[in-house]
């Protein structure tokens, strides 16, 4: 037998490019305006980063099964020790202070949840369409999902439910009370936005589920119709139950030109600052609009931009590309490593990825409202590089033991 | 590691498909982020990188300061001075952000501070600027028109909402009004030499590109062309300030005690052809802009013309000498005061018999002018008529200069050439008849008048330099030097101008008395009286002409412009170092003009106590204030227009009325 490939070049190197990438958007969105230090904080985590990748890399992969419970345990008792011991900054109480550094918990807990939702669902003894089992899963992400909540921090709590669904049904659930439970909660959510949109959405379920069983039966149609009386509460006291910040989100995502100095700023900015890249992109620290600090957050969530104006269309593309080749690579390994706690963990992992990329880049393009979703890898924040590394380690483990776990 | 039990092969490709189809989801999406990404900065870009400019480059032009006029001794006539503006935004000055690198969030209210600054570099109370900055909306005022070495220290001051402009003030020493003319609001000239000469007194206004920061900081932008504004260039007239204000200050003398409707000056080298003054009263005050009005402000020397009456004998004289060769003693018969012409007759204001061809010009008679005239004949004298220099302009180069009119040969009626011997049928400017005049003293050569002397770059460097010019000659220099002796000197030593006489120095010239056409008649009686003479007759230097319009009640020449002429012409010797050498005086008449080395005294009520102290030190005269210190002028010691001697003590009162020095 030839001596199979230990390390996952597929998947390295674009995680390293993106790295890079990361490293120069942050290293120019802080250029001039005496903030330089974030940049070589930045450099600090990622080699932290490095080592906590070694680390898991080199560690038996029964090791995280066994403790992911463990992990997930340490990680509650964070998010609550955050909650009384944090640092609030802009409102939210999402770090704590330790020796020097500000460290998110949030970032992590949602790895240390996959691992344990992965472990669950992975469990022979588990039974996902059971209903005491179903409901352990959904207890299993919503326990963190709240306590980030309380922060409160609304974009990390949105990520911390993206992969419920996913590892769900690779878990066998039935897709189908899946489409019942979720069309109330989508319609609800729609109420928010638009009553016209929620109308649209009910219909289009309706659809959906007489297709499925050629009639509409009456548990779907209540179904709809208490997702649409959600919808138009929601609707109605959209301005008590959202923070007017939020609201103004929603409008502005409608008609980013409605407010053009206030919350549409951001999206403008954004957009002015993506555009006048160009084809090639102003260049490496001549991007007028980050140098000149028009775009909002843009070391943070706004980093697309800066890597957009300085690099251009043939920069941004590239960085999009090597988010697609990671997120195909892990996909691919979840069809070659047949060992369900492994396929529920890169599962989970793939759809907390794409999530990120997708609502970050999204909203930075204007395609969906402004939600405070770091850009994985390439943002300035240690705790969310950290632990991303630490789930491509992870994967790279995988990846070396693809035999031993059947491949 | 097998503990796993795979997954069951019937549900394989039931999972496989699912998986598949997640990552074909996937990749479409991130595909149409590259699609949107490609339609944001490809087919979008070009209008969003405009947009981008817009928002963080900010032109800033910076006006340049405009070029110095200066007179023939390089005196300031009109200058430029910047000063400083200063403004705040006071929502930004309430809300200032802490400074940078304190680790502090939020702002602070920082007017109080700005208030104590400003209390303390430009005077005022701190409550004063507390109010203006607490102000709820629009921009804060915290200065205006303050001058640059004041405001130094606080365009230094890098202020958080508080900015400020550079303006330029021109400021004038306000003689030469209408010569020197008017600049609009955005430093353009609008009349005068201001408006001749703009393109070389502009300057080039210097553009800054700034790059403005999100939170409004601006700095130079690195890649872009800035450009420094580049100063005007200076022009240098001919004028003499103080024969100008000597001038000036005899037609406003002339105005107010004939009450006349208007007066005009000129002075004029002979042999060169520059004009050392060129004056008109009414005038204005070229630093308050209100006193403006457009009658104050014609320059009538070239764009008024007027029937000039006897001084126009001048053609008359010339074409006689040289075509008749007529001499002063040849006798001629003058109609005892009345000569019919067709329907009309001329008359002349005392009746002559036979009388010699000089005592016709000392006298002044119509009659001789007119029958001489016709003896010449109409296209001799139409040749020299054209010849002086009537009909076409003298190409002084000032804005809004009359050719005057001259009939054509053919358009001519019997009554035209009579009528012209004397003055009439012909219009000319008050510049035409002294140019007319000065070609005779200057042996017969007719000079371009010229009034800018050298254009120069801000650093001395000359660009451009008039020169003398020879026009024509008229006449010979024989005829032109026997009309000198035998006539105009004659008209001042004993005919109808001895009082234009200056004591030591020979003269001559003529008078003037027309009656002017209004309404289409001369029967209003209004006339227009008027000396033009030039000294000394020997080697003529200077040439004189003084205008005065519907003098009331005297209104003769002889008594209205002959005096004044004596009177500029004495004082502007009396200062002038220059001239006295020129005309090479003996030491007794110098004591004479000692006597008469005076200045008058202007007006100085309503300017401010820096202008009046200025205008003063310029005239010679010392100024001492009493009352406030700050303000402006509200009276003086000794009256405006009273001749005092040099190195004089002007005690003005100031007083802080709130009466703001308009610019505009």
């Amino acid at each position: 037998m030839k001596k199979q490939q230990a390390v996952d070049f597929w998947l390295l190197l674009p995680l390293g490019g993106l790295i890079v990438f990361g490293l120069l958007g942050v290293y120019s969105a802080t250029n001039g305006t005496g903030d330089t230090g974030l940049f070589f904080r930045q450099l600090t985590w990622a080699a932290v980063g490095g080592a906590a990748m070694l680390f898991v890399y080199y560690n038996d992969v029964r090791f995280f099964k066994e403790s992911a419970y463990g992990f997930y345990i340490l990680s509650m008792v964070m998010l609550v020790a955050v909650l009384v011991l944090g640092t609030k900054v802009a409102g939210q109480t999402s770090w704590v202070r330790i020796a020097g550094f500000s460290f998110q918990p949030s970032e992590i807990a949602k790895m240390a949840t996959i691992l344990a939702l992965a472990r669950f669902l992975s469990s022979d003894n588990t039974d996902i369409n059971s209903l005491p089992h179903l409901v352990t899963a959904l207890a299993i992400p919503l326990l963190p999902a709240v306590l980030i909540m309380l922060q409160p921090d609304m974009g990390t709590t949105l990520t911390a439910l993206s992969f419920i669904a996913p590892m769900i049904i690779m878990a066998g659930f039935d897709i189908y009370i899946l489409m019942l439970l979720a069309f109330p909660l989508v319609l609800l959510l729609t109420g928010f936005i638009s009553i016209y949109a929620l109308a649209g959405m009910a219909v289009v379920f309706l659809l959906v589920l007489a297709f499925q069983h050629h009639k509409l039966k009456l548990h779907q149609m209540v179904t709809v119709v208490l997702g649409c009386i959600g919808g138009l509460m929601a609707n109605r006291f959209a301005d008590v139950i959202l923070k007017p910040h939020q609201l103004k989100r929603i409008q502005t995502f409608l008609d980013p030109m409605s407010d053009p100095q206030g919350a549409g700023y951001n999206v403008l900015q954004a957009k002015i600052a993506i555009s006048s890249g160009g084809v090639f992109g102003k260049g490496f620290l001549e991007g007028t609009q980050t140098q000149l600090r028009f775009i909002p957050a843009q070391w943070t969530d706004f980093i697309f931009c800066v890597i957009a104006e300085e690099f251009g269309f043939i920069g941004a593309s590239f960085l999009i590309l090597l988010f697609a080749i990671v997120i195909v690579r892990l996909i691919w390994a979840i069809f070659s490593i047949k060992n369900r706690f492994v396929e529920l963990t890169l599962g989970g992992f793939v759809s907390l990825l794409l999530v990120h990329v997708i609502i970050n880049i999204g909203m930075t393009l204007g395609l969906i409202p402004v939600i405070g979703v770091p850009l994985p890898f390439v943002s300035y924040g240690g705790s969310s590089l950290v632990g991303n590394m630490i789930m491509v380690g992870l994967a790279l483990n995988f990846f070396h033991n693809r035999r031993s776990l059947g491949y | 590691m097998h503990d796993e039990p795979n997954i069951p092969s019937a549900e394989e490709s039931l999972f496989a498909r699912r998986i598949g189809g997640v990552v074909l989801g996937f990749v479409l999406f991130l595909a149409g982020l590259v699609a949107m990404l490609f339609h944001i900065q490809i087919i979008e870009g070009s209008g969003y990188r405009d947009k981008a400019a817009r928002q963080y480059l900010r032109e800033v032009t910076s006006v340049a300061s405009r070029g110095d006029i200066l007179d023939r001794r390089g005196r300031m006539l009109a200058e430029s001075i910047e000063s400083v503006s200063f403004y705040a935004d006071p929502r930004i000055v309430r809300r200032t952000p802490h400074p940078r690198g304190k680790g502090r969030h939020g702002t602070f209210d920082n007017s109080s501070h700005i208030a104590s600054l400003f209390a303390r570099h430009l005077g005022g109370s701190r409550q004063s600027y507390l109010k203006e900055l607490r102000k709820s909306r629009g921009v804060a005022v915290l200065g205006r028109k303050i001058p640059i070495a004041k405001a130094m220290a606080l365009m230094h001051e890098k202020i958080p909402g508080v900015w400020f402009d550079r303006e330029h003030q021109r400021y004038y020493l306000n003689v030469a009004a209408q010569l020197i003319g008017v600049t609009n609001s955005s430093n353009h000239g609008i009349s005068g030499i201001e408006l001749k000469l703009d393109r070389e007194l502009r300057g080039r206004d210097g553009t800054t590109v700034y790059q403005r920061t999100a939170t409004g900081e601006k700095f130079p932008a690195p890649d872009a062309r800035q450009q420094e504004p580049l100063k005007g260039k200076t022009v240098e007239l001919t004028i003499d300030g103080d024969i100008q204000s000597v001038v000036e200050d005899e037609l406003a003398g002339i105005v107010s005690k004939y009450n006349a409707a208007a007066a005009t000056g000129i002075v004029m080298e002979v042999k060169t052809g520059e004009i050392l003054a060129m004056a008109n009263s009414p005038t204005f005050n070229l630093n308050n802009r209100s006193t403006w009005t457009p009658e104050k402000a014609r320059n009538r020397s070239v764009t008024d013309s007027f029937e000039p009456g006897s001084t126009f004998k001048i053609v008359m004289a010339a074409a006689a000498t040289d075509e008749l060769h007529m001499k002063a003693g040849d006798m001629v018969f003058a109609h005892n005061g009345t000569l019919p012409v067709y329907r009309l007759k001329i008359t002349d204001h005392e009746p002559y018999g036979d009388i010699s061809f000089r005592e016709a010009i000392m006298y002044s008679s119509n009659i001789v002018a007119a029958k001489i005239a016709m003896e010449v004949g109409g296209e001799k004298f139409h040749e020299y008529v054209r010849r002086f220099g009537f009909g076409s302009k003298t190409g002084v180069g000032l804005i809004g200069e009359l050719p005057g009119k001259v009939k054509p040969l053919k358009e001519w009626s019997g009554t035209t050439l009579p009528w012209m011997g004397y003055g009439y049928e012909v219009m000319t400017t008050p510049l035409q008849i002294l140019q007319a005049y000065a070609a005779v003293a200057n042996g017969g050569v007719l000079m371009r008048p010229r009034i800018i002397r050298k254009v120069r770059e801000p650093d001395g460097r000359v660009v451009s330099e008039s020169k003398p010019e020879e026009v024509r000659r008229v006449m010979s220099k024989r005829s032109a030097d026997y009309l000198s002796r035998e006539y105009f000197r004659a008209v001042v030593d004993s005919g109808t101008a001895v009082s234009a006489a200056i004591r030591g120095i020979s003269v001559a010239g003529k008078t003037g008395t027309a009656q002017r056409v209004t309404d289409g008649s001369y029967r209003s009686r209004v006339y227009v009286s008027s000396f033009v003479g030039y000294f000394p007759v020997e080697d003529p230097r200077y040439a004189i002409i003084v205008l005065v319009e519907d003098p009331k009640p005297a209104y003769y020449a002889s008594t209205v412009a002959a005096p004044s002429f004596s009177s500029i012409a004495s004082r502007m010797i009396a200062c002038s170092g220059e001239l006295q050498q020129n005309l090479s005086m003996h030491s007794a008449e110098q004591e004479e003009l000692r006597s008469i080395r005076t200045v008058a005294v202007p007006e100085l009520a309503g300017m401010s106590a820096d202008d009046a102290k200025r205008l003063l030190r310029w005239l010679g005269l010392r100024m001492d204030v009493s009352g406030e210190r700050k303000g402006f002028v509200v009276a003086q010691s000794i009256a405006p227009g009273s001749r005092v001697e040099k190195k004089r003590t002007i005690t003005v009162t100031i007083a802080d009325q709130d009466m703001e020095r308009r610019t505009m």
